[in-house]
């Protein structure tokens, strides 16, 4: 009789999922139809500007902070705003809680007067003027630094070039530093076939569509079974909000300075300049092994746009004795933001950094 | 004899499996696909058509919009860099100010909150961590 009393039980499960399809579908819409969904909401005050950069001091909420200020530099390759996704879902505003003195250099959407920045006007210009920004503002006489993908790779070249830099420890999350590693990125701008002066001189900007493009074909099927896993998952109000988010920051892409794009298909993904220690920037060496704070890097184990043989190479390359890599389940994504980096990257990014913040 | 005890068949796990299994066979097959030096022959080829077109319609719209009398695309964006140079010179002096203000002679008026005292330690669990 298993075949009769299974059937009411099928169509029992049936009947609860598509009640909460519809309960979901209602609460998505709502989601799906916000033009200006809540992100980057955790307070924050501008305390420098440069262009379309913005220096953030997120305002702090407990009563007492830890000594040594925190700045974050972000990717160039995407908005901020995955950092500090949503309340309840943001690593900043995390941070901010655990008694972090939070800074956050957000590089703003390239303009197409931005077409000729370069690399050295990110890593050996902006960021030590946020760094000496953060050390006035904060009254401190050194910081720690917090680089997130490309935006790591920009602390690494800071660093690599700045012995002296008043940095006491370093967090990579999936940082690139071996870029022949970049698995299809790598094939597709193959010095034969790639012409990235022709992009650059005539587009300026590499426009965000080409980008977003680039990403889309990296997952094929993404549009295709993303919806799916949203539909196994939909009874989970967390995970559907930060999905929604989540793709919608995938989508929200941003342009590419051309110069930069320039130097970084040249020297990073041809030359493979960071890895070989040959990058020079502004006519100065990039050399890592000259970086001897502790330093922590956290990858991700599904990281489909920075694989883990792009990342890992960072610690060995930097001259730090105290090092420590952390492989966490998840993707490039999903590292930093959502129900995954609640449980994994922000507990453990909080144990090691709250030692070294005092 | 059968017992109370039923198993249902769970759709959704099986349905979860197929649907993973198939998303990771779909995804290798087009990287494979995509990661061929004939694909990024294609790719390139492609992009040089498009750019080819995007250089031809600038310069086509650049000389109607000339002959139009109507500013080009080159005239706003260079209107936009002079809007830069200001934006940057008000920077630079809310800069001035702010390290002005900075170094003037505490305020008893200011709005400004107090700041948190920098004395936080970590819980006693994680000082045992080594730190520098």
């Amino acid at each position: 009789m298993t075949t009769a009393t299974a059937i009411p039980d099928v169509a029992n499960q049936v009947q609860s999922t598509v009640d909460a399809i519809l309960r979901r579908g209602l609460v998505g819409l709502e989601y799906i139809s916000l033009e200006d969904p809540q992100v980057g909401a955790t307070p924050k005050d501008t305390i420098h500007t440069d262009g379309s950069m913005k220096l953030y001091h997120y305002r702090p909420q407990t009563d007492e902070i830890y000594r040594t200020p925190l700045l974050v530099v972000t990717s160039l390759v995407s908005k901020p705003y995955i950092l500090d996704l949503t309340p309840g879902q943001s690593m900043m505003e995390f941070l901010v809680q655990q008694g972090y003195d939070v800074y956050l250099i957000d590089w703003g959407v390239p303009r197409n007067e931005d077409s000729g920045l370069r690399l050295e006007d990110y890593a050996l210009s902006r960021i030590p003027d946020c760094v000496d920004r953060v050390l006035e503002d904060s009254g401190e006489s050194e910081l720690n630094l917090l680089g997130y993908c490309v935006g790591g790779s920009l602390a690494l070249m800071y660093m690599g070039t700045h012995p002296e830099a008043p940095v006491r420890n370093m967090a990579c999350l999936t940082t690139p530093v071996n870029f022949k590693g970049m698995g299809l990125f790598s094939q597709w701008t193959d010095e034969r076939y790639f012409d990235v002066d022709r992009i650059v001189d005539t587009l300026g900007n590499v426009p965000g569509e080409i980008l977003l493009s680039a990403f889309d074909m990296l997952r094929p099927t993404g549009r295709l079974t993303s919806p799916i896993q949203v539909l196994d998952r939909i009874r989970d109000d967390k995970y559907v909000k930060s999905f929604m988010l989540v793709d919608r920051w995938g989508a929200d892409q941003i342009p590419f300075a051309g110069e930069a794009f320039r130097q970084m298909v040249k020297e990073l993904y041809w030359k493979n300049a960071m890895l070989e220690g040959s990058l020079e920037l502004g006519g100065r060496h990039v050399d890592l092994s000259s970086i001897e704070v502790p330093m922590i890097h956290a990858m991700a184990q599904h990281d489909h746009i920075v694989p883990y043989e792009a990342a890992k190479p960072a610690l060995e390359q930097v001259g730090s004795e105290d090092t420590e890599e952390v492989v966490l389940r998840g993707g490039h994504a999903s590292l930093v933001a959502g129900g995954n980096a609640m449980y994994r990257l922000w507990p453990k990014l909080d144990q090691w950094l709250s030692v070294r913040s005092i | 004899m059968t017992t109370n005890e039923t198993t249902t068949p769970d759709f959704s796990e099986a349905w979860r499996d197929w649907a993973t299994q198939s998303e990771r066979q779909w995804n290798e097959f087009f990287n494979q696909m995509m990661g061929t030096e004939e694909f990024s022959q294609g790719l390139g080829r492609n992009l040089d058509v498009f750019l080819h077109f995007q250089k031809t319609m600038n310069e086509a719209m650049g000389s109607v919009f000339t002959a139009m009398n109507v500013p080009t695309r080159t005239d706003v964006l260079a209107l936009g860099d002079r809007m830069l140079a200001i934006e940057n010179r008000l920077a630079a002096m809310e800069a001035q100010l702010t390290m002005a203000l900075a170094a003037a002679p505490a305020n008893a008026n200011s709005a400004a909150p107090a700041r948190p005292k920098r004395t936080k330690r970590p819980p006693a669990s994680k000082e045992g961590g080594s730190a520098n």
